[in-house]
């Protein structure tokens, strides 16, 4: 028996479902363990007895930081099945970045591998009091926002993009029925579930009652294989730069496994042409979908790659039931009953975004006579490291910091020695005129590490003697990025 | 210069960390720069430098600094 999504009451309503029809059947499995629908409809529901133990009134925003595991999302489904506002973020962020989402989204506690927090880091209750915590499931209404998933805006800014118990249901509706799951999928997640591409698949193989393995990311590579062969790996969600260390660095492994993997999603960036040849030579029988959709308007098209020709590889496929494309001025707009609620205390954000029911997504594209979405650019000023977001102001302000920097301009650009793949680049006026640039570049980069995420320090230096500038000031980046190829 | 010293002026461009952040013990996921694509990175940047490709068992079975410049002087000497 399935659950029938769209008569959902609430968001998560199906763990309830899925205890009672599929008790026994284990929903997912991490590094550490594995749990039943039963007991994760029952941890959920203990999650939301915690939280209301502990005082905090519904609508307040619960910042739960976990990581890749089963805690993770008990927590996420028990806030939500407590009427509380899921806050999902990654488990590694520095403690500077932490605090700026706890004062953007006004978070009552922060929840940590080791405790509950309060805003100001006292502990309010140890995690091993759930098993005695009582059973609540008390959600909120359809159209009250469930969870507030945080995105790196055009600013430099984080933006809480919230999405209501209705967002989360129309946009799962797209991706369970065009993949067509069954509830006999076995999916490896290798992604963080802190955003919303990898967390979208757990919840859709939860919806159908299906089966995923939590990985915490591809540091342990041969671990990342065991899984493969132990979970009996079916289908996984995945990004350009796994594919291409799939085909290339790891060709041997990945053939190893490749027999019993059916489905591949891709998202986050568009896949290269020759990258999907080379998947499909790899594994001539993979189902290979790609979708695009920002957090704000998730899993808006889809396409399978593996049935086009080759001359569609580049789209990003075709509207999903219920969603609308248009562009505007050459920008991409979306409607439909997935569309995120706004962003989070950003109203002139939300209102330059969301106008009429159209998101304005800031992506360049075009659509062809058969319906089909091409994405050909940004219109804003973003670059995108395998997913994650990166503006090029809150990389510039953060090493200007840095005594060795003068001026700075940073863009994204195509490395080839990385894979083919977006990297953060930075030309920098130095403040000492006889710097050797390798040993700048290194200290710039040490500094960044200190101050920014990973992902997010420049992986190319070089050192200019002025910033390209337009008579008002502003940064010419198409000339940077020249400077910098 | 020797291989060791070759290796930790490498991981430290690399990755774009301190020396200090980097010894023996350490492997793929223990500090935040040695992340999956900081890893591709320094591998690709070694195998530049020393002139040979990991093969896939060296790759899957490395897990940390002593193990990675164990098989580089293998594959070197």
């Amino acid at each position: 028996m399935s659950f029938n999504l769209l008569k959902s009451n609430y968001f998560g309503e199906y763990l309830g479902f899925h205890a009672e029809n599929i008790p026994d059947k284990i929903a997912l499995t991490d590094i550490n363990g594995q749990i039943t629908y039963r007991e994760l409809y029952n941890k959920s529901r203990r999650v939301a007895g915690l939280l209301n133990h502990a005082g905090i009134s519904k609508g307040e925003r619960i910042i739960i930081a976990l990581g890749n595991t089963i805690e993770q999302m008990y927590f996420h489904y028990g806030a939500i099945l407590g009427g509380y506002i899921s806050v999902p973020l990654s488990s590694g962020l520095s403690k500077t970045r932490l605090q700026s989402y706890i004062d953007d989204s006004g978070a009552a506690c922060i929840v940590k591998k080791e405790a509950i927090y309060d805003r100001s880091h006292k502990i309010i209750a140890e995690l091993d009091i759930l098993e005695s915590s009582e059973y609540i499931c008390s959600p909120r209404k359809l159209d009250d926002v469930a969870t507030i998933m945080y995105t790196t805006g055009s600013t430099g800014n984080q933006k809480g993009v919230m999405l209501s118990h209705n967002n989360l249901i129309a946009a799962l509706d797209h991706i369970i029925s065009y993949i067509g799951y069954s509830g006999n999928e076995r999916e490896l997640v290798i992604l963080p579930i802190s955003h919303s591409f990898a967390l979208g698949h757990v919840y859709s193989n939860n919806i159908m009652g299906g089966y995923v393995h939590l990985e915490n990311g591809m540091n342990k590579m041969k671990r990342v294989f065991n899984a493969f062969y132990k979970y009996q790996i079916t289908g996984m969600p995945s990004t350009p730069s796994m594919v291409n260390l799939f085909t290339e660095r790891y060709l041997e492994a990945f053939k190893g496994v490749a027999d019993k993997l059916n489905y591949m999603v891709v998202n986050t960036a568009p896949l290269p042409p020759e990258s999907t040849v080379k998947l499909l030579s790899v594994i001539p029988k993979l189902r290979l979908m790609i979708y695009y959709g920002l957090t704000e308007a998730s899993r808006s098209t889809f396409i399978t790659l593996s049935d086009e020709d080759i001359v569609n590889y580049k789209s990003v496929g075709k509207a999903s039931k219920g969603v609308k494309l248009k562009i505007i001025d050459g920008e991409v707009c979306i409607s439909g009953k997935h569309l995120f609620n706004g962003y989070w205390n950003k109203e002139d954000e939300t209102k330059s975004t969301l106008i009429n029911g159209w998101m304005h997504t800031g992506d360049l594209g075009f659509i062809d006579s058969s319906g089909y979405l091409t994405i050909t650019g940004r219109l804003k000023e973003q670059i995108n490291i395998d997913g994650l977001k990166v503006t090029p102001q809150e990389v510039e302000s953060a090493l200007l910091k840095c005594k060795l920097v003068k001026d700075i301009a940073v863009v994204g650009v195509i490395d080839p020695l990385n894979n083919k793949h977006e990297v953060v680049a930075a030309l920098i006026v130095s403040n000492n005129n006889k710097t050797d640039e390798a040993e700048f570049a290194r200290k710039v980069r040490a500094h960044g590490g200190e101050v920014l995420e990973p992902y997010m320090v420049p992986e190319i230096i070089k050192i200019t003697e002025r910033i390209p500038r337009s008579e008002s000031g502003k940064v010419l980046r198409k000339e940077v990025e020249k400077l910098l190829c | 210069m020797s291989i060791e010293k070759i290796f930790y002026r490498i991981i430290v461009s690399s990755l774009g960390v301190e020396r200090d952040q980097i010894n023996e013990e350490t492997g793929p996921g223990d500090i935040p720069q040695w992340d999956s694509l900081g890893h591709q990175g320094l591998l690709t940047a070694l195998e530049k430098e020393f002139g040979f490709v990991f093969t896939i068992d060296e790759v899957l079975d490395m897990e940390t600094v002593e193990e990675l410049i164990e098989i580089i002087e293998r594959h070197v000497t």
